[in-house]
């Protein structure tokens, strides 16, 4: 089994990008369960999952790596022991800090062959964000393996190199890739990834 | 864990869900009130001064769903429509907004006005209420 975080900023396009993976990796065969965590009391998110026949366990009214970071352990070790799942997909909150989960996936104690720590930028609204909202653009881009750079659609190829070049220079250990969930274009680059990482098995 | 996102961010939200039913809209009409609602919420948190997260929805009818989202007032409202034929008679809404920059209160206060848009195609109430509705 791995995991896979998928972070990000709010409305940067996670829920989609995570329902075409999990899509995606269940016509390969692959048992594929979802923890989807809402900022408030109503979940959005794990209804429309839900509405795309994927399997997922919501957490709401909390934020899984602070106040809820109880829950999600309790969720993984029940999903990993009952489910057996190959592929848990974690979306936090878009204020979710991606250090703090993989503190509490750590400490979870749940096996894992391997962990992909994937952050999706909002290619569009990333120079804004970064104004605004440093703090968790930086911290978000900063403790990930790969970044997505997201709604490519929507920029021009220069500003485009610019959300680039700021990624790299906050992460320049990650993998950048360009990508358009919406269009489902650069999408198998990741899904490609995570079938590598649970041994190549198609 | 000491700290705590969502203060962090100084990040307001509000979520809640609608059940509605007597919708009398097409689908055409329908999806066009949704549209004009979370817009205007939107729109209405950017005027107070706030700076959107994500403010998002999902209706879902007997004829399958919508699922609506602003991210910024600039790129209007996307919109996913799964519907099969028809809006459908009755069904759902739920509904989420996250921002930065105002209070829970305050968000929740210009969701509960934007509900009006709903009164044109439907009778609905806030989920949890005591009623007789088969629903």
């Amino acid at each position: 089994m791995i995991i896979c975080l998928i972070s990000g900023f709010l409305g940067s396009g996670k829920t989609t990008l995570m329902i075409d993976l999990g899509k995606r990796l269940g016509k390969k065969g692959k048992r594929v369960a979802i923890i989807v965590n809402e900022v408030g009391e109503v979940g959005v998110d794990g209804a429309l999952i839900d509405a795309y026949g994927l399997n997922s366990v919501e957490l709401t009214e909390g934020c899984i790596c602070c106040s809820l970071s109880g829950s999600l352990q309790n969720t993984l070790r029940v999903i990993a022991n009952d489910y057996k799942a190959d592929i848990i997909f974690i979306e936090p909150t878009g204020i979710a800090l991606p250090s703090k989960i993989n503190g509490i996936i750590r400490t979870s104690m749940v096996e894992h062959e391997s962990k992909l720590g994937i952050c999706v930028v909002d290619a569009f609204r990333a120079p804004r964000i970064y104004q605004e909202a440093e703090l968790f653009f930086r911290r978000q881009i900063e403790d990930v393996d790969l970044v997505a750079v997201n709604k490519m659609e929507l920029v021009s190829p220069e500003q485009l190199a610019e959300v680039e070049e700021l990624v790299g220079r906050l992460n320049p250990k990650a993998i950048v890739l360009k990508m358009s969930a919406k269009e489902d274009r650069g999408v198998e680059a990741i899904e490609v990834r995570l079938v590598d990482q649970m041994g190549g098995r198609a | 864990m000491s700290e705590d996102s969502k203060e962090l961010a100084h990040a307001g939200s509000f979520g809640m869900e609608v059940h509605f039913h007597d919708n009398h809209c097409k689908r055409s009409s329908f999806v066009k009130v949704l549209t004009g609602m979370i817009f205007d919420i939107a729109n209405q948190l950017e005027a107070k001064g706030g700076m959107i997260g994500h403010v998002k929805l999902i209706a879902q009818t007997d004829a399958g769903f919508v699922k609506m989202s602003v991210v910024d007032i600039r790129l209007g409202v996307e919109t996913v429509d799964e519907l099969k034929g028809e809006a459908g008679e009755k069904g759902s809404i739920k509904l989420m907004a996250v921002v930065l920059g105002l209070e829970d209160g305050t968000v929740e206060e210009t969701v509960g006005e934007a509900l009006t848009h709903l009164g044109g195609c439907m009778d609905y109430h806030l989920a949890g209420h005591d009623c007789d509705h088969d629903h």
